[in-house]
């Protein structure tokens, strides 16, 4: 009971208030010296319609804020720079972790960042940037990460922490990137789709989730919160009855709204070790 | 089996699980899962005015078309040279498709057997997502070309989405297309403005009021969001353009997944011919993709539908996001844009099961193709499409 109150305060210190209202930061001329830079426009709240239509339901869901859009014509090189402002940095982290796939992260763009052939894109604070170029080249992907890295310079405060839980030692220690955070409905379709079903009429929740592999094993871990007492348990009801073969399972509650999950493909016996973890926290 | 194999499914594994029914494929088995049932029962989606839609009777002309559960489905990897679209290549896809659909010796053939000069035909693309993930201009052009040799004129052809602005950025300009009408819904002026000086939307005079989606679901939108809505409340008014300008309808939507879904035909047909979309998304995504093209002015007037999958994208959709564009260098046609769907679909899931992004179709992502064979819209069970697959 006392660890989840460190959890959450921790979870509400990282918020500091002044982080989610701060200008959205953006390229300057002087970022691009031998570039073309042009802002090609800004959409706050549902206006996110007007730039990505349907795909801003995603985004809405998460606790979009504004968008700024730049484009950077360089060397016959394109780029388009979004950066998203987001309601906390939880949001634009949870973005971050749906949209990533097959990357490589950028030491100086945070844990949260990806880098890959096409795209650039890392979360910082409460803002959630991307950086996507046409051809693929080697030298489009490093300018990428050039340019990212003078958005990263503008964007003060510290990186999302992650839960203790999913920190402790047992888990290994590059959890920053496998962490999935999602918010409703559509981040779980784009996450860990096999589990939106369980969600299903229940209205506001936090889902962190950790996947972990072990030799021939795959576990995952997952903290939730919601909103009311009722909904942890219709969620927790769906979840024991949903059929899985061969997946162990095990569930703790804490406080009224969290509960902490774990399933894998490994032996009631090789799970113990996680299970003593989770018992813990 | 570790995360990673957990994850990846092969093409063999794949086959199997098509083959064993897994790749839901009919309304049965998707709304008869066990937990989507229970939920549909205690959670029962807004009511919508889809009996609406029956009031004027069905005819010879209304979807699913001349060929119903036909699917004509060309693929050369040459349709792509240093990755932009070859024209030539794009022609022979589209002519031995149409000849494959129709069983017509020639393309102008089986064009006439859609469209005629008579007709004014709108070219219903989708450039929503910016030049990476649009309907290729060069398709489009590949497009008109046949309809010109076939006897239709320029004038009476109009390309056509939502959104001027979008048709405009990817290319669909008269300049480009001189003599075709560049047609969008929601409109501005030259100075940037949706608002004429009277502060009214210029895309109201672009909605047709006499036609319209009811659903009682709403959401209000600010001054910002307005112009991509065009009207709150709870109707989605049809496009002029399709209700009144055009007499028949080519659908050309681009190959892209929504979430562990598709946006094709259907999608493209529904949320690009009405207005305030919005408040459809979140609770009646499929329902509106199924029923909107259940109305006359689409049911009635779309003759033909090619899916542009020379390049596409398997993730990140209906956003563009470079890392996940590939080359599908495939083209899909046929009248039936449920089966065209359907095909469609397998696609996109087949690449998003190999790739590891998901380890098993979503009980979602074939609900609206269910939905759309229940109202009668064309085929979703895979067993009845007839797949003519036409190779480079």
């Amino acid at each position: 009971m006392e660890r989840v109150s460190i959890i959450l305060i921790l979870f509400l210190l990282q918020e500091h208030p002044l982080t989610a209202q701060l200008a959205l930061p953006m390229l300057l001329p002087s970022d691009v010296p031998d570039a073309t830079l042009a802002t090609r426009g800004t959409f706050e709240g549902k206006a996110l319609y007007g730039y990505i239509d349907g795909g801003a339901e995603l985004y809405l869901e998460y606790g979009f804020r504004s968008l700024i859009v730049q484009s950077v014509a360089s060397n016959d090189e394109s780029y388009q720079v979004e950066v998203y402002g987001m309601s906390d940095s939880a949001a634009a982290v949870g973005i971050h972790s749906v949209s990533r796939f097959d990357c490589t992260s950028d030491r100086e763009l945070g844990p949260f960042s990806c880098v890959s052939q096409h795209q650039v894109q890392f979360a910082q604070g409460p803002f959630f940037v991307r950086i996507a170029n046409t051809s693929g080249s080697a030298q489009a992907i490093l300018y990428g990460q050039h340019l990212g890295q003078r958005l990263m310079s503008r964007i003060p405060g510290k990186p999302f922490i992650l839960p203790p839980l999913f920190t402790d030692s047992l888990l290994g220690n590059n959890n920053y990137r496998s962490l999935l955070l999602c918010r409703g409905g559509l981040g779980l379709q784009n996450g860990i789709d096999e589990w939106t079903d369980l969600f299903e009429g229940i209205k506001q929740f936090e889902l962190e989730v950790l996947p972990i592999e072990r030799d021939t094993t795959a576990i995952r871990i997952a903290i939730l919160e919601f909103q009311s007492e009722s909904d942890r348990r219709t969620f927790l009801r769906r979840w024991r009855n949903s059929s899985k073969p061969r997946l162990h399972r095990y569930a703790a509650v804490r406080g009224r709204h969290t509960a902490i999950l774990l399933e894998s493909t490994a032996s009631e016996e090789g799970l113990r070790p996680y299970r003593r973890l989770l018992d813990r926290y | 089996m570790n995360n990673e194999s957990m994850r990846r499914l092969g093409r063999r594994e794949f086959v199997r699980l098509v083959a064993a029914g897994g790749i839901s494929a009919v309304a049965g088995p998707l709304l008869a899962h066990p937990l989507l049932s229970r939920q549909a029962a205690a959670l029962p989606k807004p009511a919508t005015n889809i009996l609406e839609a029956g009031k004027i009777p069905r005819s010879e002309k209304s979807l699913p078309g001349k060929f119903p559960g036909k699917v004509a489905k060309a693929h050369d990897v040459r349709s792509l040279a240093n990755n932009i679209p070859d024209p030539t290549i794009l022609d022979r896809m589209i002519s031995r498709s149409l000849c494959a659909l129709t069983g017509a010796t020639s393309t102008s053939q089986a064009w006439r057997e859609f469209v005629g000069p008579e007709d004014t035909i709108g070219l219903k693309v989708n450039p929503i997502a910016g030049k990476l993930l649009s309907t290729s201009p060069t398709l489009v052009q590949v497009v008109i070309n046949q309809l010109e040799a076939a006897g239709i004129p320029k004038k009476n052809i109009v390309i056509w989405d939502r959104r001027e602005s979008d048709l405009h950025d990817v290319g669909f300009t008269t300049t480009n297309f001189p003599g075709i009408r560049i047609a969008g819904t929601e409109q501005k002026d030259d100075k940037g403005s949706y608002y004429d000086s009277e502060g009214k939307l210029y895309g109201e005079r672009m909605i047709d009021r006499e036609w319209y989606y009811w659903a009682d679901v709403e959401e209000h939108y600010d001054a910002e969001t307005l112009p991509y809505m065009i009207n709150e409340g709870k109707r989605s008014y049809f496009s002029r353009i399709c209700t009144k300008d055009v007499t028949k309808i080519i659908n050309l939507p681009i190959l892209k997944n929504a979430g562990p879904s598709v946006t094709l035909c259907l999608k493209n047909l529904a949320f690009g011919s009405i207005s305030n979309t919005s408040r459809l998304h979140k609770q009646l995504w499929a329902e509106t993709c199924a029923e909107v093209p259940s109305f006359h002015p689409i049911r009635d007037k779309v003759v033909l539908n090619i899916v542009d999958g020379i390049k596409g994208c398997y993730n990140g959709g209906p956003e563009a996001i470079p890392e996940f564009i590939t080359a599908f260098n495939t083209l899909l046609i046929g009248t039936d844009p449920v089966a065209v769907d359907r095909i469609g679909y397998e696609i996109i899931l087949r690449e998003r099961l190999e790739r590891g992004i998901q380890k098993e179709e979503s009980p979602r992502g074939g609900t609206f193709l269910a939905l759309a064979q229940k109202l009668n819209l064309g085929t979703a069970d895979r067993q009845k499409i007839d797949l003519e697959v036409i190779t480079g």
